[in-house]
């Protein structure tokens, strides 16, 4: 694993009765990178992120985590071979585990819930642990750190159940950035969002990565709204994926090779739009959730 | 109203209302009603069992409502919705019912079972509540967080490494362990009112954590001491009087979070 | 009533347990007048169970089906009190809860299910006062047990019509609304687009929901009587998610599991340890049990054999709310 590397994932495999979701899935994500996750929906976006977060065992194939030892500033690099056997798989999600901050797609609080916006932050600092808390002060400093970072200072005693789903994004997104992890996960963070909001979640994430150099890795179902901070883009179809820059990787052969049929992508005045060609359509059966539409859903 | 017999049902009745204000609290925020009315009916059918075997009763509600608590948390997952909770749980009341066409010997408690006796605790019995009842705040306590995270997010406590299954099963265990030790004095039926209708109330009136567990455990004592003395005052059942308060309580604070926020 | 009885027999044959033993027990049992009543009541009862229990499971209701009956236990108890017919009782008290619950306003589904829990928690208190009074003010004997547990087998022949009449309303009403909860129960919008209300709809299914579960009650008791409701209605679901298939089968397995359950109270008083008959409600329930864990066992078996099934490997009825019905 190179210096500087936070993930690597080589040939990964992921089989569910009956279908092979991931089908030698590499990739590699350094320190402060933005990277998106694309692919349309079933594709295998959420198979990557419960192999990565150690909650899924893959098939076959390695995942390679450096995790940052709180006790020590020196970081040890950590690598572990999967090949399907129990006791190195979990080996490599304890490792995992302790250092992604990870936000999920969908979070719902109830407006009565008696939960605030520090409550939240709160338990992303220690939420896992068991026992009695000790160093409030240490604690209660570092949740006003992190809500100044995340640009909610003022919503620090605001129920979380009443606010916008912006809001609640952001407030998940300081939940994740409390347990100060060298990298974040996070689920389709745009989704559900409107643009505006999207358009903050974006830059708070930029900030995160370049100014925290903590690493994003983010799944997104439209590379669009992310184009201007993508430092790297993985785009997954049909259990296959392709891993670079943005114009490497989006581009029609590369697409094409990916769909196994004619895809053509286009710059509309800086937006990207990616077509596929409809007679091509049904030669692909492995990706659920678009058959043979002419446009794919983004 | 404070003669000594009078004392027992006081003491028992405030250990009883703080565990059922600390466990309920995190019943509610998870949202598992359900499983906390499952819980103590199964315990019913441990009297039964434990009339039966001709053991302390105690064992038969504590071997029953962990019986429940784990049938529950095995059978049940995120799509099932409750349908595992609805049969397990009239399962296990039929079995109770077998049991008592079995037995006549505690068919004339069977009142009391289900709707409690206050009246009726022994000083030992009152060592037998309040020690365990410490004990069980005190696992609750230690847990708290991970129980909460489990129940608020769940998704991000997995990815923490908190494995979902075993955190549903401890929250379980601890709504057995206090529906046994709760149960001879509210009942069986009761024992639910005292877990849910408080710490309901409560989300209404403060908006953090740590406001939440405080103010549904007053208003559990509250309503307990009420309703001994009113029990006492009026010679009917005590049960009938908790679950009045449980209802009046809710939609007084339901009422008054809506014309505050208006 | 022979039909009935005919019935029973060829369900006894077809189940295998045709022994000589049987035949004998199932000339006896043809020939008990409480039997028959039993019968009757028992497959209305089962009838109405499974039409209302499919939706009711399909909505994600269990826990109100669960509280209506436990609620109706106060009417039945005030009914005895007023010395009525205890279905009368059972049949109001439902009503009022299901408006109560409908109407009291819910932000969430969790919410629902708390603010189910506090109304269920004040309808124990009720009970409470109502049984307490009615054994110490009345000389009703067993007045807990009896409003609990119930008993098929007191079912009396007046209350026979009474029942027909009441399960006539509950299919018809529940027919009324099928298509309007099927599609509300992907998304109350999708009712409203086409200009009607999807709570009227909710709210005509709780009542009825909260009448069959009164009928139930009488026939299993109180406190048992969701699972008649529940259980066929989620063994079936979990194996077809066609809403007709479903109301149709979850019907027959519920009259299945209610006279097989009939007969073994019968064949019971020759059993250990009393000779005095298991509660036929017991029996009722553990069927029903049973019935549901080897539906769950059957599914496991099918995707283990590799069927096309979905990443949490959950049955499509169950995975989601609402599920997926094609009507």
């Amino acid at each position: 694993m190179a210096n500087g590397t936070v993930l690597e994932a080589r040939d990964l495999v992921v089989e569910f009765p009956g279908r092979r979701v991931l089908d030698g899935v590499s990739f590699s994500i350094r320190e402060g990178e933005l990277v998106s996750l694309i692919g349309p929906n079933g594709a295998g976006k959420t198979t990557i992120f419960r192999s990565v977060l150690g909650l899924l065992k893959p098939t076959s194939g390695l995942i390679l985590t450096r995790a940052k030892r709180q006790s020590d500033s020196a970081t040890a690099a950590t690598t572990a071979r999967i090949n399907g056997t129990a006791a190195t798989a979990t080996a490599t999600s304890t490792v995992a585990k302790r250092a992604f901050g990870y936000v999920p797609q969908q979070v719902s609080f109830d407006r009565e819930l008696p939960l605030r916006v520090k409550d939240v932050v709160r338990l992303g600092i220690d939420g896992h642990k068991f026992g009695f808390s000790r160093d409030r002060k240490g604690r209660e400093k570092r949740i006003a750190e992190v809500l100044e970072e995340t640009g909610i200072p003022e919503l620090a005693s605001k129920r979380v159940g009443e606010l916008s789903g912006g809001q609640q994004k952001k407030v998940m997104i300081a939940h994740a950035l409390a347990g100060e992890p060298e990298m974040m996960i996070l689920d389709e963070p745009l989704a559900n969002l409107d643009l505006k909001s999207q358009d903050q979640v974006v830059a708070l994430l930029e900030r995160v990565s370049k100014v925290k150099h903590v690493a994003v890795f983010l799944s997104a179902h439209d590379i669009n709204p992310l184009i201007p901070v993508t430092d790297k883009v993985i785009f997954v179809s049909g259990g296959k994926a392709a891993c670079g820059p943005i114009n490497e990787v989006m581009n029609s052969e590369v697409l094409t090779s990916l769909y196994g049929h004619r895809v053509d992508v286009f710059d509309y005045h800086g937006r990207m739009v990616v077509l596929a060609d409809p007679e091509g359509g049904h030669h692909h059966d492995h990706a659920e959730g678009h058959g043979g539409e002419g446009r794919l859903n983004w | 109203m404070f003669s000594s017999f009078m004392v027992n049902a006081w003491i028992a009745g405030t250990f009883v209302a703080v565990l059922g204000g600390v466990v309920g609290f995190y019943v509610v925020l998870g949202g598992n009603t359900f499983a906390a009315h499952a819980l103590p009916t199964s315990a019913f059918a441990g009297a039964g069992a434990a009339a039966i075997a001709g053991v302390d009763p105690l064992v038969g509600l504590l071997a029953f409502s962990l019986l429940g608590a784990v049938g529950i948390a095995s059978l049940e997952n995120r799509a099932s919705q409750g349908v595992p909770t609805a049969l397990i749980t009239t399962f296990i009341l039929g079995v109770g019912s077998l049991f008592l066409s079995i037995t006549n010997s505690y068919g004339e408690q069977i009142f009391a079972v289900l709707f409690g006796q206050v009246l009726g605790i022994s000083r030992g019995e009152l060592w037998a509540i309040g020690g365990t009842s410490i004990v069980c705040v005190g696992a609750v306590g230690l847990m708290s967080r991970p129980i909460t995270i489990s129940v608020l997010l769940p998704a991000s406590a997995e990815a923490a490494g908190l494995n979902q299954g075993r955190m549903k099963l401890a929250l379980l265990a601890a709504v057995a362990l206090a529906t046994s030790i709760a149960l001879p004095v509210v009942g069986a039926l009761l024992i639910f009112t005292l877990l849910v209708s408080p710490a309901a109330s409560a989300r209404y009136l403060v908006s953090s954590l740590r406001g939440g567990v405080v103010a549904s455990v007053m208003i559990a004592v509250i309503t307990v001491w009420l309703s001994i003395g009113l029990a006492y005052l009026t010679n009917l059942p005590v049960g009938f009087f908790v679950g009045t308060f449980g209802v009046l309580g809710y939609v007084g604070a339901r009422t008054l979070s809506k014309v505050t926020s208006r | 009533m022979i039909n009935w009885g005919m019935a029973v027999i060829s369900l006894a044959a077809a189940q295998g347990t045709g022994s000589k033993a049987v035949a004998n027990g199932a000339s006896g049992f043809l020939f008990s007048s409480p039997v028959d009543h039993a019968l009757v009541a028992g497959t209305l009862v089962a009838i109405c169970a499974g039409v209302v229990g499919t939706f009711a499971v399909f909505r994600g209701q269990s826990f109100a089906t669960h509280s209506l009956s436990d609620i109706g236990a106060a009417g039945g108890a005030a009914a005895l009190l007023a010395g009525v017919t205890p279905l009368a009782g059972f049949a109001s008290m439902g009503t009022v809860a299901a408006i109560a619950l409908e109407s009291a306003e819910t932000t969430s589904a969790k919410d629902r299910d708390i603010t189910t829990g506090v109304l269920l928690g004040g309808s124990f208190g009720l009970s409470a006062l109502l049984l307490y009074l009615a054994s110490n003010f009345t000389n009703v004997s067993g007045a807990t047990t009896g409003v609990l547990f119930g008993s098929l087998f007191t079912v009396s022949a007046s209350t026979l019509p009474f029942l027909a009449a009441i399960s006539v309303v509950v299919v018809l009403s529940v027919g009324l609304v099928a298509r309007r909860l099927t599609l509300a129960s992907f998304d109350p919008d999708l009712v409203r687009v086409k200009g009607k209300s999807p709570r009227t709809a909710g709210l005509i299914f709780l009542v009825a929901l909260g009448l069959a579960v009164a009928m139930a009650s009488l026939s299993l008791g109180a406190i048992l009587s969701a699972a008649l409701m529940i259980g066929p209605a989620a063994s079936v679901l979990r194996l077809t998610s066609r809403v007709g298939t479903a109301v149709l089968t979850a019907s027959l397995l519920a009259v299945a599991e209610t006279w097989l359950g009939i007969y073994l109270a019968y064949e019971s008083y020759s059993w250990p340890p009393n000779h005095d008959g298991w509660p036929a409600s017991f029996l009722v329930v553990a069927l029903v049990l049973l019935v549901y864990l080897a539906s769950r066992g059957l599914e496991r078996l099918r995707v283990l054999m590799g069927g096309n099934v979905g990443l949490s490997g959950g049955s499509a009825t169950e995975r989601g709310r609402g599920a997926t019905p094609h009507v």
